[in-house]
């Protein structure tokens, strides 16, 4: 058989479960005739009679049953806040009074009004049309199916996980940026950034008395009179630039970290996609897990490998047995922006390494507090305020380091603080030379 | 709603197993009223306890609850009276598993009619039956080596289909989201 190209199947067999009354009234029903044998009292079978007679009707089907599962999703790829269609089939042998559920959702909420049950009396096969939408980036199993049979009468049921949904691949939405980070050095492809070198370009970059061979068209007339020789103006040109953006996916396993992380990812994708947009190479790093490094790379197959590792890092961050601390070396030229809520001191040692090494490193620190709820009692507050405190201190520390750092708060959005990033920089560069 | 409903259902259930076991313990001689009018209240007591806390375990409610049913039919009752109490308690147990099945099993939906029926039938089925045995008791009850055949007959019929079938059926699984 050949099935649709995002489509699982499996095939369970469930075996019978007694229900809470079977114990219950086959005790009386043993116990009432037991009693009326020995003791000869006829009264006692009378007693047992109405729970003998829910046991025979109760009893009369214990066989397994085998169920086959198909779960079949419109595609396997999706953006964040999309809607996925997918439809659940389970077919059983026999007729039964049947309920299915999709039990487990990850990654994805049903719609509003839309179901994830259905019922049925007397059947022997269920269908389910999912109708969902994805509420969080990363790469999840639909749920769970579970499906509970039971006949009319019956003292038993049929219970049991039938199937998982198939992987879906839940790609991060990207916020709008208006504002590109400038990286270190540019490269020789023409992009957006202005170069240090001085050609054709768009940007000033200094007054210079002309020389033959100078264009006409770039005489300064304002400076020509004033300082009565021609002068003319040079540019920088516009070149591509590498960027590689570190995700702080080092991760507790409590629901705030995995929304930081979601948000940090977003932050990411949105600066990737930007940076690619104005034909940049970009390189992606998570820390955490098992480490994900994706060398820079520009184009469209960047684009999707980029995707690809974003997902694999989110898949990673649950892993939290597997985390390495040996960091990739970075290219010397590429700019090196660290999205991170500061949680752990791993992201701090990662930046430290790769600063010690020369590299140009902007961090990020998304405050994520808001994510605990408000606190509960006056150790709890007094826990958050001391937090805020140490948090304070490693972006102090990071800055220490020569580090540009923008704490993006909760609700932000990542173009305001893209754009302090790049004026936090701009005074790092004036202060202590290049960085 | 489906919470109401429940919440009905399992008061329903409690008031049988209180109504019942407090009317055959009041119907039966002042000697020992007092000691069944306490496995009344033991029977409402773990019938509730049932209901709102796990392990579902109905036996201690039923059986405390049957106590002054025997009583009151050891005492020469007739069996119009014995037979439609021991009814009731089987609803009472029934109901029980439908208060179980809470919002997310069977008692919903579609649902709940039918196995209203089939809970209203399964009483009458059961009525009938324990007034047969009930009659046929009184008319002429099978005595001395016939009634211990016929008796251990039907215990091993018993056993057979509950403990050799129904027993491999392992302790029932809840769908998830079952209350």
């Amino acid at each position: 058989m050949v099935l649709p190209a995002h489509s699982v199947e499996e095939v369970v067999v469930l075996t019978p479960a007694r229900d809470a009354r079977l114990l219950p009234y086959a005790f009386i029903a043993v116990g009432g005739l037991a009693g009326a044998v020995l003791g000869g009292q006829p009264y006692l079978a009378m007693v047992a009679a109405p729970f003998l007679v829910a046991l025979v009707m109760g009893l009369r089907r214990l066989v397994p049953v085998r169920v086959r599962t198909r779960v079949t999703v419109d595609r396997d790829r999706i953006l964040e806040g999309d809607a996925l269609q997918a439809n659940l089939e389970v077919h059983w042998e026999g007729a039964f009074d049947a309920r299915l559920k999709l039990h487990r959702l990850t990654g994805v909420v049903r719609e509003e009004g839309a179901s994830i049950s259905a019922a049925g009396r007397g059947v022997s096969s269920l269908e389910l049309p999912l109708h969902l939408h994805a509420s969080r980036w990363g790469r999840h199993h639909l749920g769970e199916v579970w499906l509970r049979l039971r006949v009319p009468f019956g003292l038993v049921t049929w219970t049991g996980k039938v199937g998982m949904g198939p992987a879906v691949r839940v790609l991060p939405t990207a916020e709008r940026l208006d504002r590109i980070l400038h990286p270190r050095d540019s490269r020789t492809v023409w992009g957006q950034h202005p170069s240090r070198r001085l050609a054709d370009g768009h940007e000033f970059a200094e007054l210079h008395p002309y020389t033959p061979g100078d264009r006409l068209r770039d005489l300064n007339w304002a400076a020509t009179a004033r300082l009565r020789r021609p002068v003319v103006n040079r540019h920088h040109p516009e070149l591509a630039g590498q960027v590689v953006v570190a995700l702080d996916a080092f991760n507790d396993g409590s629901g705030g970290s995995t929304e930081a992380l979601s948000r940090a990812a977003r932050a990411a994708w949105a600066i990737a996609s930007m940076h690619l947009k104005a034909n940049d190479r970009v390189g992606l790093v998570g820390l955490g897990g098992s480490m994900q490094w994706l060398p820079p790379a520009g184009g469209r197959q960047a684009r999707y490998r980029l995707l690809d590792t974003l997902l694999q890092v989110g898949g990673d961050a649950a892993d939290r047995v597997a985390t390495t601390r040996r960091y990739p070396l970075m290219p010397a030229a590429a700019l090196m922006i660290v999205l991170t809520p500061l949680h752990t001191r791993d992201a701090m040692d990662a930046v430290a390494s790769w600063r010690v090494r020369g590299r140009s490193v902007v961090v990020v620190v998304l405050d994520a507090v808001e994510l605990l709820g408000p606190p509960a009692s006056e150790s709890e507050r007094l826990g958050r305020r001391l937090w805020s405190l140490e948090r304070e201190r490693r972006v102090d520390e990071l800055a220490a380091l020569g580090v540009p750092v923008i704490v993006l708060p909760p609700e932000g959005s990542i173009t305001p603080a893209v754009a302090a990033l790049g004026r936090a920089r701009r005074v790092h560069q004036r202060a202590g030379g290049r960085r | 709603m489906r919470d109401r409903l429940r919440f009905g259902m399992a008061v329903l259930a409690v008031a049988l197993v209180a109504g019942v076991s407090a009317s055959a313990a009041l119907l039966n001689p002042p000697g020992g009223r007092t000691w069944l009018v306490v496995c009344g209240i033991a029977a409402t007591a773990t019938a509730v306890q049932a209901l709102s806390s796990e392990p579902r375990d109905l036996i201690p409610a039923l059986l405390l609850a049957l106590i002054p049913v025997v009583g009151l039919a050891s005492q020469g009752a007739p069996s119009w009276l014995g037979a439609p109490m021991v009814c009731l308690l089987l609803l009472a147990g029934e109901l029980c598993a439908l208060t179980w099945e809470g919002p997310a099993g069977m008692a919903e939906d579609g649902f709940l009619a039918p196995r209203l029926q089939e809970v209203g039938l399964l009483a009458a089925v059961g009525l009938g039956v324990a007034a047969l045995l009930a009659v046929a008791g009184l008319v002429s009850a099978p005595r001395g080596t016939w009634a211990v055949v016929v008796g251990s007959l039907a215990l091993m019929g018993i056993a057979g289909v509950v403990f050799g079938r129904g027993g491999a059926a392992a302790a029932g699984g809840a769908t998830p989201g079952e209350g």
